[in-house]
């Protein structure tokens, strides 16, 4: 066990998986001789060679088309967008391509392929550097949208998501690189795809999240904790296919429940999950569905702009002590 | 380069027919009702069913187009299959009823499913040519695409990457002089595909679509270079924009408009018959003999075709593997 950086894990996961399946190959902007924009893929082109890791110009939609047909032809490509915000001229081909490959042929072929992206705001990346996409992918029919909060996660939900026969959206909150470490065993482990996790348990409210939010919620919870409101925390980690059984777990244990992510507050992952909540849980519910979320804007440059549209752990707090009164 | 043998060159030329009569065939088989969404390779047979003799079948790679019912033919698809998946039928082998027509898949022929029409398969390809390069296997893929498509991103970065990585891929452009509606040079200030992909350092030349000859000629040589691993190119193969057949005419101008009977000159069946006969391999008799062969196939195909069923309700739900809502196991 070592103690390692999210982006250390995205690494060594990479490397394993490299090592272990000749099929495996990883292609993206300047990720071979220079490592990655955020060093993601440092050194796995000396060790594994040109023809498998792969810089390719800078053209999003050629990216995930060149690995469309790789992953048709036998390889498990693992492409890198180098921000999720350049992920948009490649939606066609993800979402008509990739996605609809198995139900098109009928399960004659299928798309095993895997999209990494750094995505989220908080290092004041402007409008081009801060998005949240994830939502966009959920709505798809045969995509999967992964997003790990702890290195432990992260490797090995990043090893299964290579491993799965269908695509795999796998967004990295960058804000979160190397800011969280964590231990994380150097044996072969898998995180399963489509299962949430339960990072704390409470009594007063649940609070359901993923990515940074995981880490915005465990920063809050001694300060709510000493107030005499006790918070579970769900992780979602996996945002396609929705783990329902463990939000309703959760639900059923607090009967409350705040939904937070950085993506904006409308049509984000919070969206559905309440109207799931909703739909099959209502009769366990002692107050309001909250959402706590960015504001249906873009995220601006200047700190104090940016501060002012995402949610922070004052917002958590502030919700987390309405909903406990209710 | 090997030419074809005068065998091969007869087998083509039925190959050809029978293109022509699945393709008029399931223009009128589905339902009228249906959006008119049967894209056809009509005129366009020559230059699919040369390029595509042109491959080592089971390695090498075919990339279609959902134009590409010709060149499916040639790599041994039935007329059945043609008209299965036309119908909508369950037993439709490459989609079972849940693609339009001609979107082919066939996973034993090597040919990659095929999904939206416009170019998508351009980049597709590449990654195709990339897959079987990392396993040494001297495959080469082979992708056609409408030369309305070089208008697109897909072909700009595709080229792009397959030129910069040697690829091992034959790009092959239809060009039938025309974008969507309008002439090709109304959407496109550049004249040709060919110009296009030198400019990405391919080896590209035009030739003559509707030559069965010329076409296998180039391919063989542009599969041969990929094989050596000198790289991808183009071949830009001018095809014969023919009238519609009968049931699109039928449907925009109604019954009453008379319809010109002589083929035109540049009709690749008409060109390739006339080659043959020239060279004393197709006298009249054995044309009959074809032409009876290829209608026997296709009545057949159609009459198992209209017998299948079609698909129920219940297999309208993803192959296992697909997301519906919860968790996998």
């Amino acid at each position: 066990v070592t103690e390692l950086t999210l982006i250390e894990a995205v690494r060594l996961a990479l490397f394993e998986e490299l090592e272990r399946d000749s099929r495996v190959i990883v292609l993206g902007e300047d990720i071979g001789q220079g490592g990655g924009v955020f060093r993601a893929t440092d050194g796995l082109q000396a060790r594994f060679g040109r023809e498998r890791v792969i810089d390719t110009p800078l053209a999003e939609l050629g990216i995930v088309g060149v690995a469309v047909g790789a992953a048709m032809n036998g390889l498990r490509p693992v492409a890198e967008i180098q921000f999720a915000d350049y992920i948009h001229p490649a939606y066609d081909q993800i979402v008509n391509e990739a996605a609809k490959i198995r139900y098109r042929s009928n399960g004659a072929f299928d798309c095993p392929l895997v999209i990494r992206a750094p995505f989220g705001a908080g290092v004041h990346g402007g409008l081009y550097h801060s998005q949240s996409v994830e939502a966009l992918f959920t709505h798809i029919p045969g995509l999967k949208v992964v997003v790990p909060a702890t290195p432990y996660d992260c490797k090995g939900l990043l090893k299964s998501a290579i491993r799965d026969d269908d695509p795999v959206l796998f967004f990295e909150h960058k804000r979160s690189y190397r800011r969280v470490r964590g231990d994380v065993p150097a044996d072969d482990y898998l995180v399963p795809i489509g299962r949430a996790d339960l990072k704390r348990s409470g009594t007063t409210l649940s609070v359901v999240t993923y990515g940074v939010g995981v880490h915005q919620a465990l920063e809050a919870a001694p300060t709510l904790e000493a107030e005499g409101i006790s918070i579970e925390l769900l992780d979602l980690r996996t945002l396609a296919p929705l783990d329902h059984e463990a939000i309703a777990a959760t639900v059923q244990h607090t009967n409350k429940v705040i939904l937070l992510h950085e993506d904006n507050k409308t049509g984000g992952v919070g969206a559905e999950v309440a109207a799931f909540i909703a739909e099959e849980l209502f009769e366990a519910l002692d107050g309001p569905i909250v959402r706590v979320a960015a504001a249906d804007c873009h995220i601006p440059y200047a700190p104090a702009l940016e501060a002012a549209i995402i949610p922070s752990v004052g917002d958590l707090l502030a919700a987390a002590r309405r909903l406990a009164a209710y | 380069m090997a030419e074809l043998s005068a065998q091969q060159r007869l087998h083509l030329y039925e190959l050809m027919l029978l293109a022509r009569a699945l393709d008029e065939r399931q223009q009128r088989l589905v339902p009228a009702a249906a959006w008119p969404l049967v894209l056809s390779c009509r005129g366009r047979e020559a230059a699919q069913v040369g390029g595509a003799a042109a491959l080592h079948a089971g390695r090498d790679i075919l990339a279609a187009s959902p134009r590409s019912l010709a060149a499916v033919l040639t790599l041994g698809v039935s007329p059945a299959a043609v008209l299965l998946e036309a119908l909508a039928r369950a037993a439709g082998p490459w989609s079972g009823g849940r693609q339009l027509p001609g979107h082919f898949a066939d996973r034993s022929r090597r040919i990659l499913s095929c999904g939206r029409d416009r170019g998508t398969q351009i980049s597709r390809a590449a990654g195709a040519a990339l897959a079987s390069r990392l396993r040494a296997e001297r495959a080469v893929t082979l992708c056609y695409f409408d030369a309305a498509d070089s208008n697109g991103g897909d072909f700009h970065e595709a080229l792009n990457f397959a030129a910069l990585h040697h690829l091992p891929v034959v790009y092959l452009a239809e060009q039938d002089g025309w974008a969507g509606r309008a002439p090709f040079a109304c959407r496109s200030p550049v004249d040709s595909v060919a110009r296009r992909a030198a400019a990405y350092g391919l080896p590209a030349e035009q030739i003559d679509g509707s030559d069965l000859d010329a076409v296998h000629r180039a391919a063989a040589v542009a599969a041969e270079r990929a094989r050596r691993g000198d790289g991808p190119s183009l071949i830009e193969a001018r095809v014969a924009r023919l009238p519609a057949p009968p049931r699109e005419t039928e449907r925009r101008a109604g019954p009453t408009e008379p319809r010109d009977a002589t083929p035109p000159a540049d009709d690749p069946l008409v060109r390739c018959a006339a080659t043959l006969r020239d060279a004393g391999l197709l006298p009249d008799q054995l044309q009959e003999q074809i032409v009876a062969r290829v209608v026997s196939q296709v009545e057949a195909a159609t009459a198992d075709a209209l017998a299948a069923a079609e698909p129920t309700a219940r297999q309208a739900l993803p192959p296992s593997g697909v997301r519906v809502r919860s968790a996998p196991p």
